[in-house]
């Protein structure tokens, strides 16, 4: 991760315009120095007698693949496996996706098979992918300052196995080991800009358009921490800094967006009370820490607030995917004075 | 995807395995049921296997931490087991557990198809026939590897500096309550084709540990929390077997599984 930047508030500058990293590359298996990827039809079935017809896992599940495919397109056909299926085979043609106990998996939270062809002249293809995921993990949408295990995030990381990528130890993204980077909203388990420059690298992306997305964790080598914890006391109009990761996992620049900072009693994000305003923009598969300047507002109650940031809050730009632009803070801010 | 399995048989025969390359020219056959006489298959009363997430986890799931250079990768296939691979590991030195030994057996699932394609495993570490390796060995059943977590590190020397590469590419810079600390990738991955994994343009970190330096901070870890590498290293998993049951949906009874041979319905992708 690179050196935290400074946002000046919009009060300030009217545009501010920083030049961020771009995305440390997820690592993949080439033959030949061509990328071992998936060519052809590709079909992906479900195992319905360990991932359900409907209910987290199932969500899970498709959280999982849908972070992947939503961005390439390489699957062409979506199949389940009658609920009286309850084995897996590495080795039976079908590229299947299931639950099984940790112990199956030798204690792991996830594993993917890969068979792949021979690499003698030429590249060589992914033949077929099996996926398996604990089955103790919860499945339920993480929360965003997570730090720990969970089945969604598992998902979406053996996903990028079954799409070709390789675990990393570096870089902010899916495919990082456990605990991983989170960023808000409703599928907070997602991809970030070293996984999309990596799955850019194979496939190419469907869409030229930006997915702005932010995180309250940082990826520092093989250590994934929360930017800011805790809670602090803070007096009405006193000045505050908080950090937040800023990411733009799609292949466009974003363009001049706003961003805010926002207070409110809600964990989930709900109402709340705008502290500062930003105009900023990301290149392409771009990301940085940023320290956001903000005022704590003069018409707060007496109260705890979780701290928000909101990319894009008044949707001036059309995204990959909508619904991933806010997060919060892993700390919170106590306001009893001033 | 029967077409592709099928594809890549067709291709496969023709060509010469890759795995055996990047493994090295002296990659073997033999039959899936040879030679597994002497070797030891965990008990049903042996532990299980839990997740790797720390410090404690690893070597608490440790029989052996053993430094070893992989002198042959032998393949071992059948229809009932898919691929599998016994890498012969020689001048072999223990540094935690009991035993003196001078070889090594480590086997685990993935390789080579006869037919030339291979498998491989996501979570089971990639050797290079050749290198030396520290490899903590499990004291646990397993099914799929022996190594703990990824508790595997390519020994490489740069600048008369020995460097422990982690399977992400990262070389050890410590060894904490978190387990080990790697560095930002110097190495990228093996080319398929049987190329050495090539050295990045990243820099040598400034601190980086050797074998001594891990096995005292693992040996201060220990003696912190009173603990000790113990246990008994099984050589062979729980099961070969390449057919495996999943976990069942709760409220569903167990099953034989009859729908194996039923075809999948086809399935609508939801909407963003």
């Amino acid at each position: 991760m690179k050196q935290p930047k400074f946002l000046l508030p919009l009060s300030l500058l009217s545009a501010v315009v920083l030049a961020v990293s771009a995305g440390h590359a997820a690592r993949f298996r080439v033959c030949n120095g061509s990328p071992v990827k998936w060519r052809g039809d590709l079909n992906v079935h479900r195992n319905s007698c360990s991932i359900g017809d409907s209910g987290n896992s199932n969500t899970s599940y498709w959280n999982g693949v849908l972070q992947w495919d939503d961005l390439t397109s390489e699957v062409d056909d979506f199949r389940r496996r009658p609920s009286s299926d309850c084995t897996f085979d590495t080795d039976d043609g079908v590229n299947e996706v299931f639950r099984a106990s940790r112990a199956t998996l030798d204690g792991n939270n996830g594993v993917t098979f890969l068979q792949l062809g021979a690499c003698f002249i030429g590249s060589n293809d992914i033949d077929q992918a099996d996926v398996g995921v604990a089955s103790d993990l919860p499945m339920t949408n993480p929360s965003p300052v997570a730090m720990g295990n969970e089945g969604r995030g598992t998902f979406v990381h053996e996903f990028g196995h079954f799409f070709g990528l390789l675990d990393e130890n570096a870089g902010h993204g899916a495919m990082h080991q456990t605990p991983r980077p989170y960023t808000g909203g409703n599928q907070t388990a997602s991809v970030f800009p070293t996984d999309t420059t990596g799955i850019n690298s194979m496939y190419g992306l469907d869409s030229t358009r930006s997915n702005l997305l932010p995180s309250a964790h940082r990826v520092s080598s093989s250590t994934t921490s929360l930017l800011e914890t805790g809670t602090v006391t803070a007096c009405r109009g006193s000045s505050r800094n908080i950090r937040f990761y800023l990411g733009n996992s799609g292949s466009g620049g974003s363009g001049t967006y706003n961003l805010r900072v926002r207070l409110t009693t809600s964990s989930t994000g709900a109402g709340g009370t705008t502290a500062a305003s930003f105009t900023h923009s990301l290149g392409g598969f771009s990301q940085g820490v940023f320290t956001l300047g903000f005022t704590v507002p003069n018409s707060l109650a007496n109260g705890t607030y979780f701290i928000f940031v909101d990319m894009d809050h008044t949707s001036s730009i059309t995204e990959v995917r909508e619904g991933d632009n806010s997060t919060r803070s892993g700390q919170r801010l106590s306001v009893t004075c001033g | 995807m029967l077409h592709r399995l099928r594809a890549r048989v067709r291709h496969g025969a023709l060509l010469f395995s890759a795995v055996s390359l990047v493994l090295g020219a002296s990659a073997l056959f033999t039959g899936g049921a040879s030679a597994q006489d002497t070797r030891t298959r965990p008990p049903p009363t042996a532990p299980q296997p839990a997740q790797v997430f720390n410090a404690l986890s690893a070597l608490a799931q440790t029989a052996l931490v053993v430094e070893g250079t992989v002198k042959e990768a032998i393949s071992e296939f059948s229809e009932d087991t898919g691929p599998w691979t016994r890498f012969e590991l020689t001048e072999v030195v223990v540094h935690f557990g009991e035993g003196k030994l001078e070889r090594l057996a480590l086997a685990q699932r993935g390789g080579n198809y006869p037919d030339g394609g291979m498998l491989v495993v996501s979570t089971s570490p990639e050797f290079v026939v050749g290198a030396r390796y520290l490899v903590f060995l499990r004291n646990t059943s397993w099914n799929l590897t022996p190594v703990v977590g990824d508790y595997v590190f390519r020994l490489e020397t740069e600048d008369g500096r020995q460097l422990l590469v982690g399977p992400t590419g990262g070389a050890v810079v410590d060894f904490d309550e978190d387990g080990v600390v790697l560095s930002e990738p110097l190495y990228a991955p093996a080319d398929l084709n049987g190329s050495p994994p090539e050295r990045l343009k990243e820099p040598l970190p400034a601190r980086t540990l050797d074998v001594t330096q891990l096995s005292k901070g693992v040996q201060a870890f220990l003696d912190a929390k009173g603990l000790k590498i113990a246990g008994t290293y099984y050589d062979e998993p729980a099961t070969r077997a390449k057919r495996l049951f999943v976990e069942d949906v709760p409220g569903k009874p167990p099953t034989e599984s009859p729908g194996d041979d039923l075809p999948s319905d086809p399935e609508t992708r939801p909407r963003n």
